[in-house]
């Protein structure tokens, strides 16, 4: 029994993490994918956790408005590797580490010729403080609250092989030093205590690269991304496993170019991410999930996503004094 | 109070953890992402393909930190080849203030719509057997015509996806060389070097043109390609004097980045034109620039600006004033009235044409960019 109880505390907390999980989606925002990539699962006290993921982003969409084009010639793909950290100091406070390693690239098939231009380096790199603001047991309901850096970690002056300088789009990092902040509301069904109710809210405040192109001082859109999602878990005879949907709003506003709005940044996005869990052991999970946007409405013409997919492995050292100290030794 | 004071066990419990804690699980999380970095970086950093270089040979005439990838890439913004064409009275997707660029080739006269050339840059086209390229840059606002008759034969013209000076870097898919349309050189390429072999074009509003020209052929928005074409993708670019997407040096402020002028070129030199200089010359600016009399001639209010060599084609020295009779743009005191292609619509060297220098019209940056101190009139 006990056993059971610490599996489905696991699933619950996996799903936590594995609904709260969001990603910035735009033409011009490839280059920092991590940005909105928030929210390890609950955890107890002094509990290390991990999680790798890797990110598939295709923007195969042109877009006029709200408008979809017949002219799929243009695509964009962003590869991301996500390395993940996160340490729970105690009931309240927790902390979440973020590093990345992008791969972009932009594929053209045109008058008959293929032409692929690829940049590729570390990304930029996010730190996460988080504080509980309600953890009631008895209402199953979580509140987190949190915010952080974004650390301009990541190039942004990647060049072609013909040494040319590539533009903010394909750069794998931003240039620039951001604020997130970030907020979760989680709740647990009272008749069926495995299926949660989940609701995240970001946003990201962007800072300014000043040196976009050598001269020119370049600032990504903010961006405010809102999360609804529903969580359950199922057993089979070999393992636990969940599944979750959610949908995904996210606002982006214009990016600025010397104090002037970019054209063809910037835009309103519903996505709905369908997800699965498997739980291979008893402090690991492995998460995948699509997403497909539903709606979408762009500032002037853009290439728009078309698809997302991710997997993830997640991996914890729980809260065990022994394994703390030895770690600390 | 002393902020010592306020804190409570709580937060300095939690200060004490963080210390204690926040290398270890840095260099504990660092381990993986290494990894990741030194084997996935070796391979192909900086990135690999895409750009554009020049067919066996990736030296830049102009300084290579200055050429930018735009972010379309090349053919990411699609050039038009072998377009269809509408009449006058079918253009129902032009208002009257919109621009067009013009070329004529004897009676084949044919108008080249901004709101389709802000979508395609190029147009590879055939005027009664004039290998014409339509290249038009929306950063700089300048329309050119080229030859597409290279040395080596026939081509099209490609979009780079490269900007220098914040302008359209075409490329020619006969050898696969960078061009440059304000410099009106190779740049790039087995061609680096070689000038732009130019057809005189003209820009006016649509109305205008229309009033001129009611007969002419206009670029039909069915090109093949889902653009909305109605629409502007720049934003304020146009009018907004601070929005310089791509940094231009020099950036010479004596006139107003966006105001339209119009570019006489000449041995890489510059004198620019003002549309608001022709209402003091009742429409006709008479200069001389590099040793060459000219005659610029427009309208403010009908948005056009030409500029011929002030002399006959019969060698006579004319007197030009402003004809507003249809396709009449100027009379000269022998009884000839010349339209804006500089074609003799009647009199007596109706048919003949007056020789053009190379003018470009667009905005006032480009002028001041490309051609550093250009003479302003």
């Amino acid at each position: 029994m006990s056993n059971y109880c610490i599996n489905m505390f696991i699933v619950f907390v996996l799903m936590q993490g594995f609904i709260t999980r969001t990603y910035s989606q735009s033409c011009c925002s490839g280059g920092v994918p991590i940005s909105n990539n928030l929210g390890l699962p609950a955890a107890d006290e002094n509990t290390f956790q991990f999680a790798i993921s890797y990110d598939r982003n295709l923007l195969n969409t042109l877009k006029d408005g709200p408008t979809k084009l017949n002219d799929d010639a243009r695509k964009r793909l962003t590869h991301s590797v996500l390395v993940q950290g996160g340490y729970v100091f105690d009931k309240r406070w927790s902390t979440e580490i973020f590093l990345s390693w992008i791969r972009q690239e932009r594929i053209i098939n045109q008058f008959g010729n293929i032409g692929q231009t690829v940049a590729q380096g570390l990304g930029d790199a996010l730190l996460l403080l988080k504080y509980k603001l309600v953890s009631n047991s008895t209402k199953h309901i979580n509140w987190l609250i949190g915010a952080g850096p974004k650390f301009p970690t990541g190039s942004s002056t990647k060049k072609d092989k013909n040494d040319i300088t590539l533009n903010a789009d394909l750069q794998p990092g931003s240039g620039s030093l951001d604020v997130i902040t970030w907020t979760q509301f989680s709740k647990n069904s009272k008749r069926r205590p495995s299926l949660t109710y989940s609701g995240t809210a970001t946003l990201s405040l962007k800072g300014k690269n000043n040196s976009y192109l050598g001269s020119q001082v370049y600032q990504f859109g903010n961006e405010l991304i809102l999360i609804g999602g529903i969580a359950d878990q199922f057993i089979t005879n070999k393992f636990l496993g969940g599944a979750s949907i959610q949908a995904i709003y996210r606002h982006a506003f214009q990016d600025e170019n010397d104090g002037e709005k970019t054209p063809g940044t910037g835009g309103r996005w519903v996505f709905i991410r369908p997800g699965l869990t498997i739980k291979p052991g008893r402090t690991s999970a492995i998460n995948m999930s699509v997403s497909v946007p539903v709606y979408s409405w762009v500032r002037d013409t853009q290439l728009t996503p078309t698809v997302r997919y991710n997997a993830s492995f997640y991996y914890e050292i729980p809260g065990n004094k022994s394994i703390y100290k030895s770690f600390k030794q | 109070m002393q902020a010592s004071i306020m804190r409570s066990p709580e937060i300095n419990q939690f200060i004490n953890h963080l210390n204690n804690n926040i290398m270890k699980l840095l260099h504990l999380l660092l381990l993986p992402f290494i990894f990741l970095i030194n084997n996935g970086c070796k391979k192909n950093t900086p990135g690999t393909g895409g750009g554009n270089s020049g067919s066996g040979t990736n030296e830049w005439s102009i300084p290579r930190d200055r050429v930018f990838d735009g972010g379309p890439g090349k053919d990411g913004i699609p050039s038009l080849t072998d377009p269809a064409f509408i009449n006058v009275s079918q253009a129902t997707y032009l208002t009257d203030n919109d621009l067009v660029v013009g070329y004529r080739k004897g009676n084949d006269i044919r108008a080249y719509a901004h709101s389709i050339l802000n979508w395609h840059e190029i147009v590879n086209d055939d005027v009664s057997g004039d290998k014409l390229a339509v290249v038009y840059c929306p950063l700089t606002g300048t329309a050119t015509g080229w030859s597409r008759m290279l040395p080596s034969g026939e081509t099209t013209f490609g979009v780079s996806g490269l900007l220098y000076n914040a302008n359209v870097i075409p490329f020619d898919r006969k050898t696969n060389s960078n061009w440059s349309q304000l410099l009106l050189k190779s740049v790039n390429g087995s061609l680096n070097g070689t000038d732009v072999s130019n057809l005189q074009v003209i820009e006016t509003s649509w109305k205008t043109w229309k009033e001129m020209f009611p007969g002419s052929k206009v670029l039909s928005s069915t090109t093949g390609f889902s653009r909305n074409y109605l629409s502007y993708p720049y934003g304020d670019y146009r009018t907004n004097n601070n929005n310089v997407i791509f940094n231009i040096e020099p950036d010479d402020n004596r006139l107003p980045r966006k105001e339209r002028v119009l570019g006489v070129i000449k041995d890489g030199k510059a004198k620019v034109y003002k549309f608001s200089s022709l209402a003091a010359g009742n429409g006709v600016i008479q200069d001389v620039f590099k040793g060459e009399s000219l005659v610029i001639a427009g309208n403010e209010q009908k948005n056009i600006m030409v500029a011929f060599e002030k002399k006959l084609p019969d060698n006579s020295i004319p007197v030009f004033s402003i004809d507003n009779t249809g396709a009449g743009l100027l009379k000269d005191q022998f009884g000839n009235i010349w339209d804006a292609f500089g074609m003799a619509v009647s009199g007596p060297l109706t048919g003949q044409k007056l020789k053009s220098p190379q003018f470009i019209i667009g905005y006032w940056m480009a002028f001041g960019s490309f051609y550093p101190n250009a003479e302003i009139f």
